[in-house]
């Protein structure tokens, strides 16, 4: 990851919104990296502040009156300085953006051809006529059949799936560099769920994009992912490969989510199995408690309220990303000892209980 | 769609029947007077009475009666004739026609463009003194009585009466066959009286409607796209249209109703100054004459919208 590949270099980004109950600090000092080419997931909780940064990338919580520090350099520009005219040219040519639900992101009373058209005419000066080409050729290419008849529907004639493909097919008018999903799959079928992932990453494969792909659910980046963020409370927690991030987490939220995962008889799903390095659980354990407020988060480490591992004073000192022993790439911000830490890891990924683990580790010590 | 309109104009003419029937019995029941008195003269004699009311037919059971009257309306297209004028009613209300449609168009492209650009700029801003402004006049305007109103605006603007009189007053109506400019300017305050209400309404749902929408998720998907932030706000304003597009069929009762008070302030001779007369010397053909015809067209418009709205929402299929 050295700096010349990186297409995105997010740097102490901070968004708060005034409102009437005080200051929501959805995203507070966070810093990442999108290599050309790649594929990046941030994933956390719903309030986790995950999707408020991307939509910061773009510009769109401007107009809700959001306060923006930090900086977003698109390559040599930085994004969040740049004049709101300036910013509308880039979005949806060179950054184009894929929500979660397909039916509400699209206009219910435009055929879907002529939002795909649209899309390209607001930044290309293109006749009606080769913009609709290119929308045919658009819906053909993500999988839509029969597009030149399909591209004078409207979305409630199309099928959940084709929604989302129709939504993608949007975003790649313009062939754009980086393209941000939003829970993509989220509001999907579990079995479309995977159409729509494959998709995205024969696109990458094809169109050469780099990719931020937003989720709650480490299944979703586990198939994708180059480099996965894990983010709590407005703050990324843990950042890594996604092979290290799967073989040795460090951070007790990220194994929270890493034990919340559905899985069939004790093993979890497909490539997940393999990068875990066959985790064995007895039953689903969800993480305790829910996120925080974020008007006023927890003191000291936002996650002691709900980490089974916290001591008394880990509500007084903020816990700082630092790389993770013998790895450089691999950061965490957790104020439990190394040592400790992957000794608690090996006994729940073995499938204790997080009170089994602490005993267990607790014996080792001893 | 054929079958929905047909089935729709079917139950129009059900309703028709009802209102028919509902005002026959209204003012036969309780009557503003006896038609046979009024027209016998002073002090008459109770056979003179008894024979107006024979040549009338008001001697008849009223079911008679009614029967009769449906029958010449729904076969015959015959309204009757006035107690009064012996004139056929359909001639009189024909010759009155123009006036009324004149002033209900007027008021209507007001009340539909006026009500939507305000609606449209206090959606936008919404919290600025523009909004709160605009929405308080609103709400003055839907309080107030649309007769009030245009005593009101007579005694404010009236050309004869009034405290600045920049606009011809009551009685000042010329037909537009005669004189188009005059036509216009005896219109103005009759045309903004009658909207006032209605384009009120109507801006207070446009405010509503286009705020939700403006925070719909395909709002941010024109914004992520790139579009300029007027091709956006044009696609919220294409979205927050059609509910208002609804009260438009039901706000029309109001309007016709505020159009014939509207026409007894401003003295134009329409419909509603001949219903009104009619009312006041118990003319029951052109009373009846006059309610039906009302009535029809709101059920006719009714439809229309309905079926218009079929076409702005390309989700709703109606069979």
């Amino acid at each position: 990851m050295s700096t010349e590949e990186l297409l995105l270099r997010v740097e102490g980004l901070s968004v708060a919104f005034p409102t009437e109950d005080g200051v929501v600090r959805a995203v507070d000092g966070i810093s990442y990296g999108v290599t050309k080419g790649k594929t990046l997931g941030i994933v956390g909780e719903s309030g986790s502040g995950k999707t408020v940064a991307s939509l910061t990338t773009l510009g769109l919580t401007r107009r809700q009156g959001a306060d923006i520090k930090g900086r977003i350099m698109f390559e040599d520009r930085d994004l969040v300085a740049m004049s709101e005219d300036d910013l509308r040219k880039v979005r949806g040519n060179e950054v184009a953006m894929v929500f979660q639900d397909p039916l509400s992101s699209l206009h219910p009373l435009y055929t879907v051809g002529k939002q795909l058209v649209e899309a390209v005419r607001a930044h290309r000066d293109v006749s009606k006529k080769a913009a609709r080409e290119r929308a045919i050729e658009m819906l053909g290419y993500v999988g839509i059949p029969d597009p030149a008849r399909r591209i004078d529907d409207f979305p409630h004639e199309f099928s959940g799936g084709m929604r989302q493909r129709a939504m993608i097919a949007m975003a790649l008018m313009n062939e754009p560099r980086l393209l941000i999903a939003d829970e993509p799959t989220t509001a999907l079928d579990v079995t479309v769920q995977a159409q729509i992932l494959a998709l995205m990453e024969r696109l990458q494969r094809e169109l050469g994009m780099a990719i931020v792909i937003i989720t709650h659910d480490l299944g979703v980046v586990a198939e994708m992912a180059d480099d996965i963020a894990v983010m709590y409370a407005g703050n990324i927690v843990e950042y890594a490969t996604a092979q290290t991030l799967f073989e040795r987490p460090e951070h007790p939220y990220t194994w929270g989510l890493l034990r919340s995962i559905p899985t069939i008889e004790g093993q979890t799903w497909g490539s997940m199995r393999e990068r875990s390095g066959n985790v064995e659980r007895r039953e689903l354990v969800p993480i305790q408690g829910s996120p925080p407020s974020l008007i006023s988060p927890p003191s000291g480490c936002r996650f002691h309220p709900r980490c089974p591992y916290a001591e008394p004073s880990h509500a007084e000192i903020v816990p700082l990303l630092q790389p993770v022993a013998e790895e450089p790439q691999h950061v965490s911000a957790c104020l439990l000892a190394d040592e400790y830490r992957r000794r608690l890891w090996e006994r729940l990924r073995t499938g204790d209980t997080p009170a089994e683990a602490i005993a267990g580790a607790g014996e080792e010590a001893a | 769609m054929i079958r929905y309109i047909v089935r729709r104009l079917l139950w129009g003419v059900v309703i028709l029947v009802v209102v028919c029937a509902i005002t026959f019995i209204l003012f036969r029941v309780l009557p503003t007077a006896n038609p046979a008195v009024l027209r016998a003269g002073r002090d008459p004699q109770p056979k003179l009475i008894h024979e107006i009311e024979q040549i009338l037919g008001l001697n008849k059971p009223i079911y008679v009666q009614l029967w009769e009257y449906l029958k010449e309306v729904f076969f015959h297209f015959n309204f009757g004739y006035s107690f009064y004028s012996q004139a056929p009613v359909l001639q009189l209300i024909v010759e009155r026609l123009p006036a009324t449609v004149s002033l209900c168009v007027g008021g209507a492209i007001l009340w539909l463009g006026g009500g939507m650009l305000v609606g449209i700029i206090a959606g936008l801003n919404r919290g600025t003194y523009a909004d709160r402004f605009s929405m308080t006049a609103a709400l003055v305007a839907i309080s107030a009585p649309e007769f009030w109103l245009g005593l009101v605006a007579l005694y404010l603007f009236a050309s004869d009466i009034g405290k600045i009189p920049i606009f011809p007053g009551a009685g000042s109506y010329v037909p537009f066959s005669q004189d188009p400019s005059k036509w216009f300017g005896s219109l103005i305050l009759p045309w903004i009286v009658v909207a006032a209400g209605s384009a009120a309404v109507f801006a207070r749902l446009m405010r509503g409607n286009l705020a939700d929408t403006m925070s719909e998720d395909f709002i941010r998907t024109a914004r992520a796209k790139g579009l300029p932030e007027r091709a956006v706000t044009r696609q919220g304003v294409r979205h927050a249209v059609n509910p208002a597009f609804t009260a438009f069929g039901l706000e029309l009762g109001f309007l016709l109703g505020g159009a014939l008070l509207i026409e007894i302030v401003f003295n134009i001779p329409g419909v509603g100054t001949l219903n009104y007369h009619a009312i006041l010397s118990s003319d029951f053909p052109v009373i009846q004459g006059t309610v039906l015809l009302a009535a029809m067209f709101i059920v006719i418009m009714n439809i229309v919208v309905d079926v218009l709205y079929a076409f702005l929402d390309p989700r709703v299929r109606y069979s």
